[in-house]
């Protein structure tokens, strides 16, 4: 993987990602040749001679371009803000796709009437610590965006609960109060009895081909991003 | 900053010195639980320390400090005494970020009592600056500023506000977050509290319902909507604090009103024994008598450090603060004015914190620390 006069770019193997991104490629009449079947993890691209396309899933592209073992990387903010440290030294947005898209939100149970704000939600925390000494949990996929925002919102007396699947189940089995948590529309917190604070969007997440600041870049190189940028944009 | 060598050496002359001055040395656990700094900073404080997971699901990290450790070491091992001063020396671990994983070494000195709480003579607060004195000009440090706060006194002056209590204990709260404080106070600008509009409006659009029921309506009401469990707040929680927001209005004019005067009193700043004067100016340009009790305090904590600290200039400032939660009072910082005005010593008063450790009664605690690698 060190050759010079190819471009390698990570693209999702699977689910929503992958499927969106064939269909941006196809109206922009590119294809995939070599691809042999769906287990094959390595393609080229029918415009681009000098361009390895690997397939793998979102987080590992994450790993992967800070890592610079590829170029380019398709994937969503939220895992690049989660998963890669200080990623803004090494990774920079080339292009935001149009697909993708995610709210990453503070939700409580809808029946806290009084809770609106992140500022309410500071308050029944330290109330609740303060009467209880116990804080208030907070179940997450995201625990790195989830402290950040939450510090910058000055909120502080609260735990993550890490959280696999169905975080929006958490408030109502006991394993957490509020959830952190990725939506597109909003109606399967509605379901479960959520409700999104006024102020509690913490990221407009969506899909973006990022550029490793890590990978060895040359001229050519640069050359044949360029290009392959403006073929998809 | 001094080679290793240096630093060992600075950590075990002040070890001695310490010592000599009648503090108890202790050596706390390397390792120990991450929980206690979660609760005094919250989470944030995680991107400073190296903390990890055992196999048994307990967060541990490497110490980021040395007053809680010491303060726990001693706790764990003397349920029941009068007085403890203690004292420590070693390394700390602050993870700063990729390129500057750094351990820093920090000497330093606690005093615990449980016979005295807080007093007006600020006795503790003046033995604990004049140690801090001694301990520099024992290693020929003499050139060097002293810079002094006093929570207290800021607690005093939100007292006075006729702002609502639970935005008088949020500013009080987070005093040292400096960021979150100035978002504070651009909120109460914009005017705070529920009104009848924006109760309305809730109601409305999560229950379907018009504001003006009664208490006991709307209970039976959430719980006929609610007959799951939902986490640990009771629906009369709920409906109480709602209420409460509803009463505590601050129109946005009376905000700005408010913001202008925390700003104003913010920005005092000078030497120690002028601070009735500045506080007395503070009062009559506003005129009022609504600060009588700040200056009291004021003055009476200027008279008492200015007469056991000596002839000294204090610089003392308002929104002097620390970025660590725990200091509750008095709190002061050194800086070595032949090195570049680095922090040289950083303590105060931690009262708080002791029951936070699981001490059972009101205690008094204070303390410093010297940052070595600064020296």
């Amino acid at each position: 993987m060190s050759n010079n006069s190819t471009l390698r770019i990570a693209f999702p193997s699977k689910g929503r990602l992958r499927k969106d991104l064939e269909k941006l490629l196809s109206s922009k009449k590119i294809s995939f040749i070599d691809e042999g079947n769906d287990r094959n993890y390595i393609a080229k691209l029918s415009s681009h001679n000098d361009i390895l396309v690997y397939f793998m899933g979102a987080k590992e592209i994450v790993t992967q371009l800070d890592e610079g073992n590829i170029h380019l990387g398709i994937t969503g903010d939220d895992l690049v803000q989660e998963y890669m440290f200080d990623y803004d030294s090494k990774v920079s947005s080339e292009l935001t796709l149009n697909f993708g898209k995610a709210n990453l939100v503070v939700a409580v149970p809808k029946i806290w009437l009084d809770v609106t704000t992140m500022a309410d939600l500071d308050e029944i925390s330290h109330i609740k610590r303060m009467s209880t000494s116990k804080r208030l949990k907070v179940a997450t996929k995201y625990i790195n965006l989830t402290n950040r925002f939450f510090s910058k919102c000055g909120v502080t007396d609260y735990r993550t609960v890490g959280s696999s699947g169905s975080t929006e189940s958490a408030p109502f089995n006991g394993m957490s109060d509020v959830i952190v948590d990725i939506t597109s529309t909003g109606e399967t917190l509605k379901a479960n009895n959520l409700r999104i604070l006024d102020d509690g969007l913490i990221l407009n997440s969506s899909a973006n081909i990022f550029k490793s600041q890590t990978a060895n870049w040359s001229p050519n190189l640069e050359k044949i991003c360029e290009q392959f940028l403006s073929s998809v944009s | 900053m001094p080679d290793n060598q240096s630093i060992q050496e600075l950590n075990n002359k002040f070890k001695e010195f310490f010592l000599l001055e009648g503090f108890d040395y202790i050596e706390p656990p390397l390792v120990v639980s991450s929980d206690i700094y979660f609760e005094t900073s919250g989470e944030q404080i995680r991107k400073d320390m190296f903390s990890v997971s055992s196999a048994q699901g307990i967060e541990m990290c490497l110490r980021p400090d040395l007053t809680i450790p010491t303060c726990q070491a001693y706790l764990q091992n003397n349920h029941k005494f009068d007085q403890a001063k203690l004292c420590y020396s070693g390394p700390i671990f602050r993870s700063g970020n990729v390129n500057n994983s750094i351990e820093l070494n920090q000497s330093g000195v606690e005093i615990l009592n449980t016979n005295t709480v807080k007093d007006s003579n600020y006795q503790e607060e003046i033995e604990i600056i004049n140690l801090a004195i001694k301990t520099l000009n024992n290693i020929n440090k003499v050139n060097f500023d002293i810079n002094l706060g006093n929570v207290s006194i800021f607690i005093e002056f939100l007292n006075c506000l006729d702002l609502p209590q639970r935005w008088k204990d949020r500013l009080r709260r987070h005093f040292f977050r400096r960021d979150y404080f100035e978002s504070l106070l651009k909120r109460i600008e914009l005017g705070i509290g529920f009104n009848e509009t924006r109760k309305e409006d809730v109601l409305k659009a999560h229950l379907g319902i018009k504001a003006d029921i009664s208490d006991s309506e709307l209970k039976e009401l959430l719980v006929n909507v609610n007959s799951i469990e939902f986490g640990e707040r009771s629906i009369e929680d709920i409906i109480n604090r709602l209420n409460i927001k509803s009463e505590t209005i601050i129109s946005s004019e009376k905000g700005v009103e408010i913001v202008r005067l925390i700003r104003s009193f913010l920005s005092i700043e000078c030497e120690l024994s002028l601070l009735p004067n500045a506080i007395d100016s503070f009062s009559k340009k506003e005129s009022s008598k609504q600060f009588d009790t700040v200056f009291q305090m004021a003055s009476n904590f200027s008279k008492k450090m200015k007469l056991g600290i000596g002839t000294r200039d204090i610089n003392f400032k308002t929104d002097f603060g620390h970025s660590i939660e725990y200091y509750d009072g008095t709190m002061f910082e050194i800086e070595d004015k032949d090195n570049q005005n680095n922090k040289v010593v950083v303590g105060g008063r931690y009262d708080a914190l002791l029951v936070n450790l699981g001490l059972d009664n009101k205690a008094s605690a204070i303390g410093f620390a010297v940052n070595n690698n600064n020296i």
